[in-house]
């Protein structure tokens, strides 16, 4: 039935015909371009007769052969050349048939994060210790990006001191530059970026002087590479650019953490381009001041003689005051999730190459490799891998207490058996429905100190959340059961409560003393179909029994980038906010605005989000003192905290 | 033996193939027409000899899907779906399509290449240069969520 939906819905899908014709209208020119130069159209095959047929089923068909990734716990070693690494990469060189089908095609990168969790929006109030050029109140009320460690800054698309709003504009390809001072704030500076090579911006940080854009850029031979850009914005109207800095890969996150900014990039090889006397062709490489280095050998680790496929996970650490690379890790293997605290970066990758079992018995289907990779002052150094079982969604399924390392996952379970496939004989894996949390901790060396799983049968994780020695946990199939655990004894923890709700939270922030902040989607309770948005609160006082204290569902409104984001979720419980843009398909955006007071949620406003471009993710929420600042693609509005009336629009 | 196929006839043949695909990535009229373009331009260049109808059916699908990348490099993904550029909104199959939409990108193009296009788990996985293992995944939890969208229908 869904398919045939499914179909009957995508058939109505068609580019117009003046799309179409102007295509043509090029392709013809194009043709008899190259016919007169050459008569190369059509292409010919150029192979043996009889194989044509047999060709593209191998090609199909053919089993990946690929080593399995068996990894157990302090397993990696430093390369000790070059050679080395060459070694492992050549054996992914790719057979003529199967670089056929390949072409030009970069590979399928998964950069894309949807990181629904938790977060809190930090509350600041500091005597600001920046340059005194700044005209600048140091006793300044105001949010900053919502976050998941304390300590460690994650970057966004707009970022405030307090005095001034940089916002990273993507549709004007510039950085607008406030002055944040409620009804005459104004725009001071505008930097225009480089629109013309094949780039795009992601995001920004700010420090006391320093502004730092991340960038990923093409060059020529279509190699990725990420960026960091820093301006130096001591004197705001006079910004300018102090230094880049490029790693190869495509970006997977970044974190900051004082002066030193952490990159961590994807970096694939082709192994079919790879040159014995060329590191730079088989090695990640970075770029500093114009130079372009390839990482030493023994900053590559890698396990034993075999890598699942040729890619680098590629970690750098850069002084943003002056500009420099102060060290690199590189880890043979990719990376789905990164977290980072104070003191450690941890690296998550999904693994689904097992040595399969028997006919018909159940296994979990994949499980997911973690490396510990120890930061202190921009010095990176990798200390240990360690594996658990399941996959997890993003960083706030990892936690790092006490110099333990906490994971909550879902395990698939899947079942093997054969059929025949064209002609030949091929094992499939399937699932069988049932799939479970789990709960692992590992010690500061990657190895297990405690194991729960079965948790939650049938369903899968939403949300994660550690308090400290408490963990909570929401997983949902058809109620959204929150469970609470007990961790402080890390070798016997225990799941000390179970709270049954409908719907689920894709989110769950504190929120202040004995409070928990729940975003997600409300759902029925019987078939488990999920509905409008919803915003929870759950009394956590007694962590063994908590309880909802008061819900409210978002008439109207099913989708919220703050969902898969949560740097696009304002949450202050110090200042009694909490703000997210809603979006109703092929309608206006809106900004909702809640309070949560007397045990109950208040709607304090309801803007509505003008964008002509509607870019998506692109609209920012801050309170800086007795304003409230609304960014978006085409404008900045300022409105007065108290009531929420607008005062001021700033065009971009 | 050889297999001609020249852009004219590819773009008759598969245009809509590409501009559905292309489509069901980036989610907007816009985008999806500037990427037809692309893809064929691309194809044009591309100095790849093409073995068969399906060499050259698969090679269009990773070029779209090469095309539609650099879309999520979040600068260039637009987040309206005007639909009813092409569907009524009274007709019942919208909110499927309204549902596979909602999905995280890659799961979106793998529910399209196999209910759409109708290719198997390991030709998907041959297309995308990926596991099968992880096409599966992709698909699995792709219905965990479309059942959360969609209520009381089968898979």
């Amino acid at each position: 039935m869904f398919e045939k939906n499914y179909r009957n819905a995508m058939d109505n899908i068609k580019a117009d015909d003046t799309v179409k014709n102007r295509i043509l209208d090029k392709i013809t020119a194009y043709e008899e371009k190259s016919n007169n130069k050459n008569a190369a159209v059509p292409w010919r095959i150029g192979f043996a007769v009889a194989a044509c047929a047999a060709i593209v089923l191998s090609i199909i068909f053919v089993p990946k052969g690929k080593p399995t990734a068996e990894i157990s716990a302090n397993t990696l070693s430093a390369a000790d050349s070059y050679s080395e690494i060459f070694k492992i990469i050549s054996k992914h060189k790719k057979s003529d048939e199967e670089v056929f089908i390949e072409d030009f095609v970069e590979y399928e990168y998964e950069y894309e994060s949807f990181n629904d969790a938790d977060g809190v929006t930090n509350d600041i109030s500091k005597g600001n210790t920046s340059s005194q050029n700044k005209t600048e109140d140091s006793n300044r009320e105001y949010s900053d990006t919502t976050t998941q460690v304390e300590g460690v800054s994650e970057a966004d698309i707009v970022k405030t001191d307090g005095n001034y709003i940089y916002a990273l504009n993507l549709s004007k390809s510039s950085i607008y530059i406030l002055k944040a001072d409620g009804i005459n704030s104004s725009i001071i500076k505008t930097i225009s970026l480089d629109s013309e090579n094949y780039c795009s911006y992601r995001d920004m940080y700010l420090s006391d002087n320093k502004l730092v854009v991340i960038q990923e850029l093409w060059n020529i031979e279509d190699d990725l590479y990420s960026s960091i850009i820093i301006y130096d914005v001591s004197i705001p109207e006079e910004t300018k650019e102090t230094a880049v800095c490029r790693q190869k890969g495509t970006l997977n996150s970044t974190r900051m953490i004082g002066k030193y900014v952490y990159m961590i990039t994807n970096c694939y090889v082709n192994a079919n381009k790879i040159e014995k006397d060329e590191p730079e062709t088989y090695v990640p490489t970075t770029i500093c001041k114009d130079e372009e280095i390839a990482v030493s050998a023994d900053s590559i680790y890698r396990y034993g003689d075999n890598v699942d496929s040729p890619e680098y996970t590629v970690i750098c650490a850069y002084d943003i005051d002056d500009g420099t690379l102060t060290s690199s890790c590189n880890l043979l293997g990719g990376t789905d999730q990164i977290y980072c605290s104070t003191q450690n970066i941890i690296t998550a990758n999904a693994v689904y190459d097992h040595d399969i079992p028997e006919e018909s018995s159940k296994f979990i289907e994949a499980n997911t490799t973690v490396s510990r990779i120890s930061i202190s002052n921009g010095d990176i150094k990798y200390i240990a891998t360690g594996t658990v079982t399941g996959t997890l969604e993003n960083q706030f399924y990892i936690d790092e207490y006490k110099g333990n390392f906490r994971f909550v996952t879902t395990a698939d379970e899947a079942v093997k058996s054969t059929v025949s496939f064209a002609n030949t004989k091929r094992d499939v894996i399937s699932y069988t429905n049932n799939s479970y949390a789990c709960l692992t901790i590992l010690d500061g060396d990657m190895n297990e100190l405690s194991f729960i799983s079965n948790l939650a049968e049938g369903e899968r994780v939403y949300s994660v959340r550690f308090m400290g020695d408490i963990a909570y946990f929401v997983t949902f199939r058809q109620t959204d059961p929150l469970f609470s655990a007990d961790l402080s004894d890390p070798k016997n923890p225990k799941i000390i409560g179970e709270l049954k709700i409908p719907g689920f939270s894709e989110y769950l922030y504190p929120y202040g003393e004995g409070l928990l902040l729940g975003f997600g989607r409300d759902a029925d309770e019987r078939s488990g179909a999920s509905r409008d948005l919803k915003l929870s609160m759950f009394n956590t006082t007694d962590p063994a029994n908590v309880t909802e204290q008061d819900v409210t569902v978002v008439d109207g409104y099913r989708e919220s980038p703050a969902l898969y984001n949560h740097k696009a979720m304002l949450v202050s419980p110090k200042k009694n906010l909490i703000g997210f843009e809603v979006i109703q398909y092929g309608e206006k955006s809106n900004y909702l605005v809640y309070e949560y007071t007397d045990n109950k949620f208040i709607q304090k406003a309801n803007l509505s989000v003008d964008s002509k471009d509607n870019y998506y993710d692109r609209c920012r929420g801050m309170f800086i003192n007795d304003f409230f600042y609304l960014t978006c693609d085409e404008y900045l509005q300022v409105y007065s905290l108290s009531d929420f009336t607008l005062c001021l629009t700033v065009n971009f | 033996m050889e297999y001609k196929i020249t852009v004219h006839e590819a773009f008759t043949k598969y245009s809509d193939m590409v501009y559905r695909l292309a489509f069901a990535r980036v989610k907007n009229k816009y985008d999806a027409d500037d990427i037809l373009q692309d893809v064929f331009v691309r194809f044009m260049k591309s100095k790849q000899p093409i073995i068969n109808e399906e060499h050259a059916k698969a090679l269009l699908i990773r070029i779209t899907i090469n095309c539609t990348k650099s879309m999520f490099s979040s600068s260039w993904f637009k987040k309206t779906q005007p639909l009813d550029a092409y569907i009524s909104t009274e007709m019942p199959e919208r909110d499927t399509l309204e549902a596979v939409l909602r999905l995280p990108v890659k799961y979106r193009t793998a529910v399209h290449l196999h209910y759409y296009c109708g290719y198997s788990i390991d030709e998907i996985a041959v297309i995308l240069s990926v596991k099968p293992s992880t096409v599966k995944s992709q698909l699995h939890r792709a219905r965990a969520k479309l059942k959360n969208y969609l209520e009381g229908v089968d898979f």
